[in-house]
């Protein structure tokens, strides 16, 4: 251990040893404590922020513009004090790599707001706003025991926008609903009748019914398969949408990489047909964590704890230890300078772990490796709107879905 | 029933007197407590000796329970506590907003012999206000009473800060039992008695098949 370097008594970690250090408390991360601990390894667990959940926490307004704006600068050298210098330097025991980590933020824009000191509530940075009641996170979550620790709350309504007549649409969530919707034509409910049964039969089919869709149809784009079956506009875009929750543009046959293939539309309204009322008091198909998304990683995270990981928050890694021969892994050196060690080390994806360590071992490295060279990025335009009332009086939660066209 | 997770309110039993008017309506209440503190003010010793009646000289940092739960019955209702343990997050001042953000009430417990624990539990205090329930009951415990000869937080100053900040407060010992069971007694008094409105309610989801049959032994 470095002389100059000495911790700070009250952030030494004990013991020094674990069979799993993790780095970033991110929602998969904290699945992996929870599972890791679960079966009995030692887990330790650190975060260099302040907060749990990394990438899947959710802030308060101010928090959240502070860490977006500290993520933003280009590759971010966590620790300047030692020099980034990409390979292996030599310590007095192992083998050091500092570790650094890319910026997963650009163009930040945070407009004026005005809040009134009254009002609580966090922003999800990221991760999946809603939850469908029959996924199979839900059965983790029942699994491991963590629901115990988060409070949901059903969605009460989900309206997608027209960009054309520029008003919102109540999706329907059943087709009792349809038949209620005033906004449908007679032609365009029985069509879309039509299709759910279509789809209905081809779901419960074993073997002999396996032809309701023939399997050419399966492979083809869902939104070519939604107009083969003649579905109104309107229809076919809550059904792409709001329903199986496509991404992208599935109107645009060019950027054919990333349509929705029938098999899998008709899937993801399959996982929407199941969640409708799996949960007595949660009447539609989705649901969300009462206090953001946040609280999933969190949970994990008790639960872990409980288990017996150990948590440090505020305590970033600035190097990788290596064994001085071999080069493999032996542990990490913490902000505070005291060096802990472990069997495993698992990091979030946002750290980049320089060529010189994992190349040396790639097989125990394997993981990290990829974080190495983040090659394929590509970048996602979000952005968070506060209204001072909800859109609709009637409904405290509600989904609104804005096509991409 | 598993009501983990809820301040229910539930009328559960009435009493009928020899002329069969109604004339008392117990109310049942299950509420998540927390305790927070530094490590060895004596969070843990405090709730085995209010939920088991123990002390041990030597208690160990604690792993493995989510939480311990013991009912109370004041006044006019049943005041079921379900005391959830901090599972040694606090150790590395890394404890989860989520194990305060549901709770209806919090001892904070610090140590009559070190000021720092003291200067902890203000700090505990202010990230309660921050984020935890605004209509929380808040307690200030001042541990270790039994230890008059070493202290070095005075009584006075103490109940000043709390009086200042909205708790109440008391000196306990959880070796000698003063007060142990009186600050519980006390949060259970002051609980708000009317139901939380619905929309600030979440709902716990409940595994239907495995959760019956847990229900009777939920301490997981």
């Amino acid at each position: 251990m470095e002389e100059e370097k000495m911790p700070d008594p009250s952030t030494m970690v004990e013991p020094t040893k674990f069979d799993l250090i993790i780095v970033g408390t991110g929602l998969p991360q904290s699945i992996i404590a929870a599972a890791a601990s679960t079966v009995g390894k030692t887990v330790l667990h650190l975060d260099p922020n302040p907060f749990y959940g990394l990438h899947f926490s959710s802030l308060s307004p101010p928090d959240l513009s502070s860490f977006l704006t500290s993520q933003e600068d280009d590759a971010n050298v966590i620790d300047d004090a030692i020099s980034p210098t990409h390979g292996v330097e030599n310590d007095v025991d192992y083998g050091v790599v500092s570790l650094s980590s890319h910026n997963l933020y650009s163009n930040v824009d945070i407009s004026s707001h005005n809040f009134s000191p009254s009002s609580r509530f966090w922003l999800d940075v990221s991760g999946p706003r809603v939850l469908f009641s029959a996924d199979s996170c839900i059965d983790l979550f029942l699994k491991s025991g963590v629901h115990h620790y988060l409070d949901f709350k059903p969605v009460d309504l989900c309206l997608i926008y027209d960009s054309h007549s520029h008003q919102f649409f109540t999706v329907p969530d059943s087709r009792n609903a349809i038949f209620k919707d005033h906004s449908l034509s007679l032609t365009d409910k029985l069509c879309l009748n039509k299709f759910f049964k279509l789809v209905q039969l081809h779901l419960s089919g074993d073997g002999d019914s396996g032809n309701v869709i023939s399997p050419e149809d399966l492979e083809s784009p869902f939104v070519l398969f939604l107009e083969k079956n003649k579905l109104p506009l309107k229809t076919k875009w809550f059904i792409l949408y709001a329903i199986a929750l496509a991404d992208y543009d599935q109107e645009d046959l060019q950027a054919s990489k990333h349509l929705l293939s029938t098999k899998d539309g008709i899937d993801r309204m399959a996982m929407y047909h199941s969640s409708i009322g799996r949960f007595p008091n949660a009447p539609g198909a989705m649901l969300y964590p009462m206090y953001g998304q946040g609280e999933l990683p969190q949970a994990f995270c008790r639960r872990a704890a409980v288990k017996g990981s150990i948590y440090v928050l505020r305590m970033p890694v600035t190097t990788l230890l290596a064994d001085k021969g071999s080069g493999l892994y032996r542990g990490v050196r913490l902000a505070s300078g005291q060096d802990l060690f472990s069997q495993k080390l698992l990091i979030d994806p946002q750290y980049l772990v320089p060529q010189a360590l994992a190349s040396s071992r790639p097989d125990v490295l394997r993981g990290s490796c990829q974080n190495s060279c983040p090659r394929d990025m590509k970048k996602v335009a979000r952005g968070i709107c506060i209204s001072t009332t909800s859109l609709k009086p009637d409904a405290s939660n509600l989904l609104i879905v804005i096509p991409p066209r | 029933m598993a009501t983990i997770g809820h301040n229910n309110l539930n009328a559960k039993l009435v009493f009928v007197d020899s002329t069969s008017k109604i004339s008392a309506l117990i109310a049942f209440i299950v509420i998540i407590m927390v305790l927070l503190g530094d490590m060895g003010a004596g969070k843990s010793s405090v709730v085995l000796r209010f939920v088991k009646g123990q002390f041990l000289e030597f208690q160990e940092s604690t792993i493995g329970a989510a939480f311990f739960s013991q009912t109370l019955a004041v006044n006019d209702a049943t005041v079921k506590f379900e005391i959830w343990d901090t599972a040694g997050q606090e150790r590395y001042h890394s404890l989860a907003p989520m194990y305060y953000r549901g709770a209806a009430a919090a001892i904070i417990v610090y140590d009559i012999t070190s000021t720092e624990s003291f200067s902890r539990a203000k700090k505990w205090v202010q990230e309660l206000q921050k984020q935890g329930n605004p209509n929380m009951v808040m307690a200030l415990a001042g541990n270790k009473s039994d230890l008059e000869e070493r202290r070095s937080v005075l009584a006075d100053e103490a109940r000043t800060y709390a009086e200042e900040n909205g708790l109440f407060f008391m000196e306990t010992s959880a070796k000698t039992a003063q007060n142990v069971n009186e600050i519980f007694y006390e949060i259970a008094k002051k609980l708000p008695r009317a139901q939380m409105p619905q929309n600030t309610a979440g709902m716990v989801l409940v595994n239907q098949q495995g959760d019956a049959a847990r229900a009777s032994s939920c301490c997981s």
